[in-house]
């Protein structure tokens, strides 16, 4: 008989709500982390991000408060306890999870996993060795910052979204980012309110370069005339030491240039973190850097399974958190609830963004033919009362049904009204559905409407 | 009819959309004063990428001021070459100067000089302006 009905290997998102959902049908589960629990999210990725934010837009708002007749002539970002804060959030939450974990009985053993094939798991803590075995084994490690083989990436100083969010030696005037993505855009957006110095190197030719053009080329836009330096279509070459810092040498074109600056951030993506992951001999089918998975999140060894950034085109806790329940409702024989499918994305720029499902170029990729509805929130009431920069919502509908197939929302407090649309998504609500919505009225949210009525008068056409 | 600008020389489409031919031989792409006077304050500009190739008569992007936004209508059939990345960057340039440095973009086009036919010159272009000026 085996130790556990269950292991998961890695505590973040997917493998803790895994673990808790695998308790809830009466599963004997153990969880293994070899750092702190709540993964990459609570402690390395989306709260520790948005805890320093709220700071710096606290700092921000009051330094260019005067308008608002908020005058404060000393303001000081104390940036130790700004980290302080970090770190105390990350606490809360993760003494959240363990206690969480506590009462419903997994067992968490703290430890590298180690998956030595079917069935079996090996835990190391200070060059002990434990094995367990499973009738399953979900991983769950989760991803790491990578860094490509660019000369003087490796230099000492280097920074990757891990070691800046540690927040040691945080006073520097100007930062160069590599990657225009959304962990450099957010970095971006914390140092530039702090009224640091920003250059951000991009290799396409638009920010987010993933994501609906519109979000990347109004991001620029504002980015620019709030002071930023973009470079896109730039492709970095090398980095160099030099007295007071980096110099960044990219070729845009056929020139080379290079931009200087204090501090270097490398955010040009993340690798799944199977270092450690897969014991000797252990293969496991892969696509391209991550696990290779069927709908059923299994891997090519039987009962063994792949969750999360691991294995997921999609990589957000929500998309992990979701997969490790599903996972699990597989395993246990029940018909699972959630959809892992739709999946809402949200980068916390200012303004927000917030898409979900299809956007036009996708969807004419796809052969769909569709008609768009948008609203540019200039003479939205919220809006003018923060002086906010521009903000647009665009829905996009199926033109022979009218359902909604996608959204994109650029505004404040975007990812707080995605939702609606996930549910017009997943539900084949139509636009004249959608019509018939009171909402309230200040909101962002209310701009939604010009874009839906919008998007039913193209329909008519 | 309050006064407009209306080059010679150039093609203008019902859209107030204008193309030039350059002394270079670049065709060069941009609203009219007409639509500048109109939109008032140019507040952003959502253009297409480079390559991209669009139909006469197509809309290719849109041109936004803080009260409307209005979409800007390719006069000639065309691949998109150049963007004129200052114009994106500072778009009030269309309102101060929309013939010169408010130029938007730059096209191959094949058939120009058909598809000019189909367009207006400044003199059309003046009588179009004056009959929506009327009503």
């Amino acid at each position: 008989m085996a130790d556990y009905q269950l292991i998961v290997i890695g505590g973040g998102p997917g493998g803790y709500d895994a673990a808790l959902r695998a308790a809830d049908y009466g599963m004997k589960t153990a969880l293994i982390e070899k750092r702190e629990l709540g993964g990459t999210c609570v402690n390395r990725g989306c709260i520790p991000t948005k805890t320093i934010l709220h700071s710096s837009e606290i700092y921000y708002d009051i330094v260019h408060g005067n308008e608002f007749g908020v005058k404060s002539s000393q303001t000081e970002i104390d940036l130790p306890t700004v980290f302080g804060r970090k770190k105390q959030v990350s606490k809360e939450l993760r003494t959240g999870v363990a206690g969480l974990l506590d009462n419903k009985g997994v067992t968490v053993l703290q430890g590298i996993g180690t998956l030595l094939g079917q069935g079996k798991v090996q835990v190391s803590e200070n060059g002990k060795n434990t094995i367990f075995t499973a009738e399953h084994i979900i991983l769950a490690a989760g991803m790491v910052p990578f860094c490509p083989p660019i000369p003087g990436l490796d230099l000492e100083g280097i920074e990757t979204s891990d070691t800046l969010l540690e927040g040691n030696n945080p006073n520097f005037n100007s930062l160069i980012i590599i990657g225009g993505g959304v962990i450099g855009l957010e970095m971006a957006t914390f140092y530039h309110q702090l009224g640091k110095k920003i250059i951000v190197i991009e290799g396409m030719s638009r920010l987010l370069p993933n994501m609906d053009k519109e979000f990347g080329r109004s991001l620029e836009a504002i980015l620019k005339r709030s002071g930023m330096t973009i470079c896109t279509n730039s492709m970095v070459s090398k980095v160099e030491r030099q007295e007071n810092g980096y110099n960044v040498w990219f070729k845009t074109g056929e020139e080379e240039k290079f931009v200087s600056g204090e501090r270097v951030l490398c955010a040009l993506g993340r690798r799944p973190d199977t270092a450690e992951l897969l014991g000797q001999g252990i293969e496991l089918a892969m696509n391209k850097h991550q696990i290779k998975v069927n709908d059923r999140f299994e891997t090519s060894i039987p009962n063994v399974y792949a969750i999360g950034d691991l294995s997921s085109k999609i990589q957000l806790a929500h998309v992990a958190s979701v997969q490790g329940k599903v996972c699990v409702d597989l395993i246990a024989g029940k018909k699972p609830a959630l959809d892992t499918k739709l999946i809402p994305i949200c980068v916390y720029t200012v303004p927000e963004i917030a898409t979900v499902g299809l956007d036009e170029e996708t969807a004419k990729a796809a052969g769909i033919a569709t008609a768009t509805g948008k609203a540019v929130l200039n003479a939205n009431g919220r809006n003018i009362i923060i002086e906010a920069p521009r903000s647009f919502v665009k829905i996009i509908a199926e033109h022979n049904t009218h359902q909604i197939i996608g959204a994109q929302i650029m505004c404040a407090r975007a990812a707080d009204f995605i939702t609606e649309f996930t549910e017009a998504i997943l539900f084949k609500h139509t636009a004249e559905d959608l019509l018939c919505i009171i909402r309230p009225h200040p909101s962002f949210e209310e701009g939604v409407t010009g874009a839906i009525e919008n998007l039913c008068e193209k329909l008519k056409q | 009819m309050e006064e407009y600008d209306i080059k010679k020389g150039y093609y203008y489409s019902k859209g107030d959309t204008w193309v030039h031919k350059e002394v270079d031989g670049a065709i060069r792409f941009g609203i009219s004063d007409y639509a500048q006077k109109k939109l008032k304050s140019i507040i952003y500009l959502n253009l297409p990428e480079v390559g991209d190739s669009f139909q006469q008569d197509d809309s290719l992007g849109e041109v936004e001021s803080k009260k409307s936004l209005s979409e800007l209508i390719c006069p000639v059939s065309g691949t998109v070459k150049t963007i004129h990345q200052e114009a994106v960057d500072e778009p009030g340039v269309l309102n101060r100067d929309p013939f010169g440095e408010g130029w938007i973009l730059t096209l191959n086009c094949d058939c120009y000089q058909e598809d000019i036919k189909k367009l207006m010159d400044a003199a059309a272009y003046y009588d179009y302006i004056a009959s929506r000026e009327k009503k």
